[in-house]
């Protein structure tokens, strides 16, 4: 893969980081290919573009911003000129506040996005907690999480990568905060209020009708013993037991 | 223009949260727009007893600290279109809203709904400042048992120093039959102790326990207690409603007896 256009985030903008060398032309082509591999990535916001590298005039900025547009479903508020500090609006509401934030902390900003570059491009690592989480307890962190205990109703697990629980989990699960969308959600006895896997989020369906109800459903799952496992299929999440049908699909 | 209520007691356990979320019900069932605002963060509850709590996303904190708009926080009931839950935050502290980020916030609710009720957590240090900080009016809840009472006076005379312009009361889980015998302080004993408008009494009944187990609030239902909660919100929308008889006896005979 050629080098000549790199995309970098940041908490209120892009960076795009061009290469002086090569044709505006070819530039325009693999910004395109850039934006629309990583479209469902990036996700749909509004945010501020830097450019660097290369200077642009008005109107190739402008060609830029409408192929950014086109073939991603960001929207683009203004573009940062950081010699002279001025932004050139485009005519969507602005957001001051991250604007100044941008200007201020750019540096320190560019940091933490490294680091959580480096994390998303899993290092197979992961963070093993023993003991069980209560309601308001919380793990997050930016490695996979395998939890040797349970999650009661209330407690989370954030990770980046995947969520993997030796035991009951019955709190808030989200794999995958990054926008890894490969992540799973794994536990003995997966009975959660809510699963969240990069963009999508699945609710426990609700109790219809009463405690007693809720009782015999919990006996009929307990009836197989197999753990199972959350994942995306199709931009939803679904939910199956963990066996070779499943290791076999995940392997592929 | 809507109105801000808190639910507040001083103690623990008397029935805030159980009122709060039958209030809220009955209101939207009188078809006004509510939104119910749990501020007990760290220890909330309020999504339990309303069978939301699947739903949470965002909560009180992330409004508060501007990670999401209020919008997304609100969370649509699962039956009244026009009742919204703002669950609290669990993994924070009362710390972390002050009275007046909850000013703000009540402000900016009472330009889009007709009432704004408050879940106080028990006690009197910063939760509770925090809930009584942009109410307009103030519901305590106590049970018939000198403790609950006496901290039910200490919370009336607080809500007077921070001038609230209206303070009603609800005397929670009474028992006719151990009133009749003596055993038990009246709605009108409770009165008399702590001199305030009584704005509703509510019988010791096991739906209460059935309905927050279930996440649905018996509001407005048959049994006893749903009668008294629906008068309570109908008293609150400025009607006049009778107190229940208490004594009423459920079943056949009474109902053959009342023709």
């Amino acid at each position: 893969m050629s080098q000549s256009v790199q995309i970098k985030g940041t908490k209120s903008g892009i960076i795009l980081v061009l290469d002086e060398n090569v044709s505006f032309a070819e530039l325009k082509e693999e910004i395109a290919d850039k934006f629309q591999e990583a479209s469902s990535f990036l996700g749909k916001h509004k945010m501020g573009l830097i450019i660097r590298g290369r200077m642009l005039s008005e109107s190739e900025q402008e060609e830029v911003v409408g192929i950014i547009v086109n073939n991603s479903n960001l929207t683009i508020t203004c573009i940062v000129d950081e010699q002279s500090t001025t932004e050139r609006l485009f005519n969507i509401e602005k957001e001051e506040r991250a604007l100044e934030e941008k200007s201020a902390s750019l540096e320190s900003q560019e940091e933490a996005v490294s680091a959580a570059a480096s994390a998303l491009a899993y290092d197979n690592s992961a963070l093993i907690y023993t003991g069980n989480l209560r309601s308001g307890q919380d793990i997050s962190c930016e490695q996979s999480v395998i939890l040797l205990g349970d999650v009661k109703p209330g407690g989370s697990i954030t990770s980046y990568g995947s969520v993997f629980v030796l035991g009951e989990l019955r709190g808030n699960a989200f794999a995958g905060a990054g926008g890894d969308r490969e992540a799973i959600v794994m536990a003995l006895k997966l009975d959660p209020l809510q699963v969240r896997i990069a963009d999508a989020i699945a609710i426990s369906p609700d109790a219809e009708k009463g405690p007693k109800i809720r009782f015999k459903k919990k006996k009929l799952v307990n009836t197989d013993n197999e753990p199972e496992v959350a994942y995306i299929d199709n931009g939803h999440i679904v939910k199956t037991s963990y066996g070779t049908s499943f290791l076999r699909q995940y392997n592929k | 223009m809507g109105e801000v209520i808190v639910i507040t007691s001083g103690k623990g356990g008397v029935g805030k949260t159980t009122t709060t979320a039958n209030l809220g019900t009955g209101l939207a069932k009188l078809n006004k727009k509510v939104v119910l605002i749990d501020t007990d963060i760290g220890l909330r509850n309020l999504d339990v007893v309303m069978g939301l709590e699947n739903r949470i996303v965002y909560n009180l904190v992330d409004v508060i600290e501007g990670n999401c708009k209020l919008k997304q926080a609100l969370i649509r009931d699962k039956k009244y279109e026009t009742l919204f839950l703002l669950p609290a935050a669990q993994t924070k502290d009362k710390t972390s809203v002050t009275p007046e980020q909850m000013k703000k916030l009540t402000e900016e609710l009472k330009a889009e709904f007709d009432y704004i009720i408050l879940d106080c957590p028990a006690g009197i240090e910063q939760g509770f400042k925090n809930a009584i900080a942009g109410a307009d009016r103030a519901l305590v809840v106590t049970t018939p048992e000198v403790s609950a009472v006496r901290d039910a006076d200490r919370i009336i005379g607080l809500l007077e120093a921070n001038e609230i312009k209206k303070t009603q009361l609800v005397v929670n889980r009474l028992r006719p039959d151990m009133i009749k015998r003596g055993d038990m302080m009246s709605a009108d004993d409770v009165i008399d102790i702590l001199a305030v408008e009584l704005i509703g009494q509510v019988p010791d009944d096991e739906n209460i326990v059935v309905a927050t187990n279930n996440g649905e609030p018996l509001v407005g239902d048959s049994s006893l207690a749903g009668q008294a909660y629906m008068n309570i919100c109908r008293r609150v929308i400025g009607e006049q409603v009778p107190f229940l008889d208490l004594e009423a006896k459920k079943g056949i005979f009474s109902w053959f007896r009342k023709k």
